[in-house]
């Protein structure tokens, strides 16, 4: 079973397999997982983690919304906004994408 | 015996190379203002290279406006036969059949990842069809209705052969990154004697906007002066053109789309009505997303057709065929005064219900949405 984590426009999901990916090894660390262009306001993850992208595991998820994998190896790891209340993610890999909306230019597609 | 002169790249020229690359992605979308002397010593060299006597001559324009005015003042006989494919696509493809000659298997591999010219970069693609494709002296036009009236009668009001050596004979500081291998080659290789008939033509396309190139007189048009895009590399601006050269001409885009220059530098005069008026839908969706869909749900009859606990789903339907939704949701995390903040995303009108909507923005089907555990 899936579980998902909505912080604002930032979907995290719990995944089991990567597929006997090597995932890199976890550091204490913060990583900015998505940065509002206008605002400036930003969406980070804290704790002993490692950060990685790996395009073959995200062939799922639409062109463009995929930001890369987390790997937590630490009971939690706290992920931060500025508007959002914090978020505490379980040990594990998440799979992380950001939220999109219709553009005009697929009105084409969708008015054809 | 080999003629290869370059068997692999060294590990300081694969830095070069990078450098080079991020070089010529400078140049792609400068708006610095052009080296007028140092390109029509370029353009002099570029005519030599082609076995042509250097134009009588050069003729500086501050954008596709002035170029367009000159050309139709000057006239097809002065100016002689476009000389683009000579002094360009010819001298580039010898020089590529001389370079490809004398360089490795491995270090095409090496060059591979670095140069693509495929797919063509997508502002670079936006920026020419803007310049090219339409008619700078119909576009100057004030009022709509003169504009098509002129495009009906006259088919703009550029004589043909500038037409034509706009739109398909041009050389442009866009085309200009296609040079930056040889320059490589050039200036970091020794492949000098291959590439040394391109130096003129790179002076030339390091100093340029455009360049219209004919046997006796060859027009230079500056840079453009703004280039704005989206994150996307698509040509958009909230407040001004997203393209302008110094002669005034400009384009307006919102999100790749063109649009008319009031929609952006007025959006207040934006209105439902109007929204609802205009027939070319990709438009009407821009002219929402300018003035924002919550106003436009505030203002116009857009229906709300479905709710649940994700949120609310919102239609308008102008024909059969053409509907936009979108979906209003409430921020998980409450504001300080303990309101809720309600944002609205646009979605594909083909869904059902808000829940299907939320899901859509995240790439998710409906079941997959409902393994959500929290949202803030």
């Amino acid at each position: 079973m899936k579980e998902l984590y909505a912080q604002g426009d930032l979907l995290i999901e719990r995944v089991s397999d990567i597929c006997g990916r090597s995932i890199p090894p976890a550091t204490d660390c913060a990583v900015v997982l998505a940065e509002g262009e206008l605002t400036g306001h930003n969406h980070t993850v804290f704790g002993k983690l490692s950060f990685f992208r790996d395009d073959g595991l995200a062939r799922d998820i639409p062109r463009g919304l995929y930001i890369g994998h987390i790997a937590i190896d630490a009971p939690t790891a706290r992920v931060t906004h500025q508007e959002h209340a914090a978020i505490d993610l379980p040990t594990g890999t998440y799979r992380v994408r950001r939220q999109r909306e219709l553009d005009p230019e697929d009105a084409r597609i969708v008015a054809d | 015996m080999s003629r290869i002169e370059l068997a692999r790249l060294s590990a300081e020229q694969v830095v070069a190379l990078s450098r080079q690359h991020a070089r010529w992605e400078g140049i792609r979308t400068s708006t610095a203002r052009a080296d007028r002397a140092a390109a029509n010593d370029g353009v002099k060299a570029a005519y030599r290279a082609a076995r042509l006597a250097p134009p009588d001559e050069i003729i500086w324009c501050e954008g596709p406006l002035e170029v367009a005015r000159a050309g139709a003042q000057t006239g097809h006989a002065v100016a002689g036969e476009n000389v683009k494919a000579l002094i360009v696509d010819s001298v580039l493809r010898d020089v590529a059949y001389a370079v490809d000659a004398a360089i490795g298997s491995e270090v095409r591999t090496q060059i591979a990842g670095t140069f693509r010219t495929h797919p063509p970069n997508q502002t670079s693609a936006a920026v020419i069809a803007a310049v090219t494709l339409r008619d700078p002296l119909v576009q100057e036009r004030r009022f709509q209705f003169v504009r098509q009236l002129m495009r009906r009668l006259q088919g703009g009001t550029l004589p043909r052969w500038m037409r034509t050596s706009l739109r398909d004979s041009g050389f442009s500081q866009h085309d200009a990154p296609s040079l930056g291998i040889f320059q490589f080659f050039h200036d970091t290789c020794g492949l000098k004697t291959q590439t040394e008939r391109l130096t003129g033509l790179i002076q030339a396309a390091t100093n340029i906007g455009w360049m219209l190139p004919h046997s006796r007189v060859c027009w230079l048009v500056d840079r453009h002066n703004i280039l704005r895009t989206d994150d996307r590399g698509r040509l958009h601006s909230a407040n001004g053109p997203a393209i302008a050269f110094p002669d005034g001409w400009s384009f307006y885009a919102w999100k790749g789309v063109a649009l008319p220059a009031w929609m952006i530098e007025r959006p207040h005069e934006i209105t439902a009505a109007r929204i609802d008026r205009e027939p070319e839908p990709v438009v009407r969706r821009c002219m929402i997303d300018i003035m924002t869909p919550e106003k436009y749900i505030r203002e116009g009859d857009a229906v709300p057709i479905a709710e649940d606990d994700t949120g609310i789903l919102w239609t308008k339907s102008w024909t059969t065929w053409d509907s936009w939704a979108a979906v209003q949701v409430r921020n998980g995390t409450a504001e300080p005064d303990g309101t809720y903040r309600q944002y609205f995303l646009q979605v594909p009108p083909t869904v059902q219900s808000a829940r299907q909507a939320v899901a859509w923005t995240y790439g998710l089907t409906e079941l997959e949405y409902m393994a959500l555990k929290q949202r803030t």
